[in-house]
């Protein structure tokens, strides 16, 4: 072999570690929320979340004329912005037939309305102070060769967070993601979930697609969830199935990518897609043989 | 009718309403001067007109949102201040349908009803399982624990909805359409249930329904709620005039299908038909709230002496 194997260069590289690393815990923090985020129908909150954080980029950028995209600064402006556009989302959808807004037509308003803010604010900066403003590009596939180590302890961080508030609140959600008014009717409060549900989404979008982009941070808070749902019947083992494709995605696919010279986010979302339909296939059998017996 | 220990006609109340009102937003009232008390062991049925408040009164009784006016209370407290007690009113709602690929077993739905008393990090246990599955078996769902709540047919499910409310060990049962989406057998079928339940668990039971053949059967009391309330006893029932006077609705259609079903409940115990509400059209005054009579007035049997 002329070129050095996947593994060697792994070990040789801290940057391609990291990279590593940081995709698996991106992968694996979006899909545990997944299932959930899939039955109660709120796949389209993940491309609306990050997209919404571009305004909370060119906000940053525009308020912190001198700062560049790496301030941490300019992360905290935009989490605070996304924060407030995701509670203001969860209050508006807020209560069965008397909520004010579809969650679905809330999500819209806001990614398109802060999108339009975004590039407003990013055009004042650049032309009222144009050094250190990146292209947008990084933000929307992110960049994996900018990860620091801290990046990493971040989302190793995060993904302990997401995943012990799923262990803890196993059964509240369950209940709420069943029947929402029900479950309230019987003791729960269930405002506590809904607001907490959306808080978790907006910090595991909104710190994962920094890293690794907009579109590998929706794609993991849909197809593992599915797969998830297809192979188990009940929602921890949907949950578990879901973090085993999503990390797993991310770790083939940059093997993927290394070995075959593909675009590695191409390589993961088609790895998901595998995934997704070996799981059909499974399901369907499974169904098939019920019926039989 | 079941009533296991005679109370006193000024007993305490399991529900008091004393001038209800409520509107949503800046709309018109939906309740207005709504009064009324249901006792220890009584089955309630309140009939009337879409957007008449049924559900409304449903939820203000749960304590899910609080009257603009007047009280609403539930086992001697405030509704919306329940808390705790809260487990103790049993509520089945009307969408109970479970989506097909829903991850939760039908032992998973029924344990639900148990979460709240259980509080945060505490698993439901052997004690909890025995409940459910005791439940489960109460209405006739035993031996279907394992499969997925999804695959149930509409009449299981919404046995299973009656299930979850019960494993809480509720002292109330709020229904809510439990009948809407149900074929005569089955509706026939939930009403016998209930009337099994009631008695084996000493339920109080209000239902809100449009099924006011099957109600004005299994029911101690019947009421009209379009935006007030009528009441009337069940054993008045037979009389056109009564109803006519205490309703003030359009009955007429109503009231002739009434008849026939009536006699064929007697028959049977099924209902033949489904009898559409009645249509209250129009604003009829005051509600006769604390209708004042014991529970000696009711305790006849079904079927008994209403010819």
């Amino acid at each position: 072999m002329n070129e050095p194997g996947f593994m060697q260069v792994l070990s040789q590289t801290p940057l391609l570690q990291r990279a590593l690393a940081a995709g698996a815990l991106a992968g694996a923090s979006c899909a545990i929320l997944s299932p959930l985020v899939v039955l109660r129908r709120m796949s389209f909150i993940g491309d609306g979340m990050a997209h919404a954080a571009f305004g909370g980029i060119g906000l940053a950028l525009f308020l912190l004329s001198g700062a560049n995209y790496d301030d941490p600064m300019i992360k905290l402006i935009t989490m605070a912005f996304c924060l407030t556009l995701g509670i203001s989302i969860a209050y508006v959808s807020r209560g069965g037939d008397t909520e004010r807004l579809a969650e679905d037509s809330a999500i819209g308003i806001a990614f398109s309305v802060s999108m339009a803010l975004g590039a407003l604010f990013l055009k004042l900066r650049q032309s009222s102070n144009p050094q250190y403003v990146t292209s947008m590009d990084v933000f929307l596939f992110g960049s994996m060769l900018n990860i620091s180590p801290g990046d990493v302890w971040l989302l190793a961080g995060l993904s302990v967070t997401v995943l012990a508030c799923m262990i803890v609140l196993q059964k509240e959600m369950l209940f709420y993601t069943f029947n929402a008014r029900l479950a309230e009717a019987s003791g729960l409060n269930v405002g506590v979930f809904h607001y907490l549900f959306m808080i978790l989404l907006v910090v595991t979008v909104v710190t994962s697609s920094r890293l690794v982009g907009i579109i590998l941070v929706s794609a993991s808070l849909v197809l593992p969830g599915v797969t998830g749902l297809k192979v188990a019947s009940r929602l921890a083992p949907a949950m578990l199935v879901a973090v085993a494709a999503g990390a797993s995605s991310f770790v083939f696919g940059t093997f993927a990518a290394y070995t075959f010279d593909v675009p590695s986010g191409s390589a993961i979302i088609l790895i998901q897609f595998a995934y997704l339909l070996l799981a059909s296939v499974l399901h369907a059998l499974k169904t098939r043989h019920r019926s039989t017996h | 009718m079941s009533v296991p220990q005679k109370t006193p006609v000024n007993a305490t109340s399991v529900i008091e309403l004393r001038g209800v009102k409520y509107a949503y937003g800046d709309g018109p009232n939906v309740l207005d001067g709504v009064d009324f008390k249901v006792r220890d062991g009584e089955f309630l049925g309140v009939i009337g007109p879409n957007g008449g408040g049924k559900t409304t009164l449903l939820k203000l009784i749960l304590g899910l949102m609080r009257p603009l006016e007047g009280t609403v209370s539930v086992l001697g407290k405030a509704a919306a201040d329940l808390g705790h007690d809260r487990r103790l009113l049993g509520y089945v709602p009307q969408d109970v349908i479970v989506r097909k690929q829903f991850p939760a077993t039908v032992l998973d739905v029924c344990l639900m009803g148990t979460y709240a008393s259980l509080g945060l990090l505490r698993w439901p246990g052997a004690t909890e399982r025995a409940n459910a599955k005791q439940a489960l078996h109460d209405v006739g769902l035993e031996g279907l624990e394992e499969r997925l709540a999804g695959n149930l047919s509409g009449g299981q499910q919404q046995r299973l909805s009656i299930a979850r409310a019960l494993v809480a060990q509720p002292r109330l049962l709020l229904l809510d359409e439990p009948t809407s989406g149900l074929d005569t057998g089955g509706q026939a079928q939930l009403f016998t249930l209930l009337e099994k339940l009631r008695k084996q668990y000493h339920l109080t039971v209000v239902m809100v329904s449009h099924d006011v053949t099957a109600l004005a059967h299994y029911a101690d009391e019947l009421a009209c709620l379009n935006r007030t309330l009528h009441w009337h006893d069940r054993s008045e029932l037979i009389s056109e005039a009564v109803l006519r006077k205490v309703y003030a609705c359009e009955l007429d259609a109503f009231f002739i299908q009434h008849q026939k079903h009536l006699e064929e409940f007697h028959g049977d115990h099924a209902p033949a038909g489904h009898a559409h509400g009645p249509h209250c059209s129009h604003d009829h005054g005051h509600s006769h709230g604390d209708h004042g009579h014991s529970h000696d007035d009711h305790g006849h049997s079904h079927g008994e002496g209403q010819a």
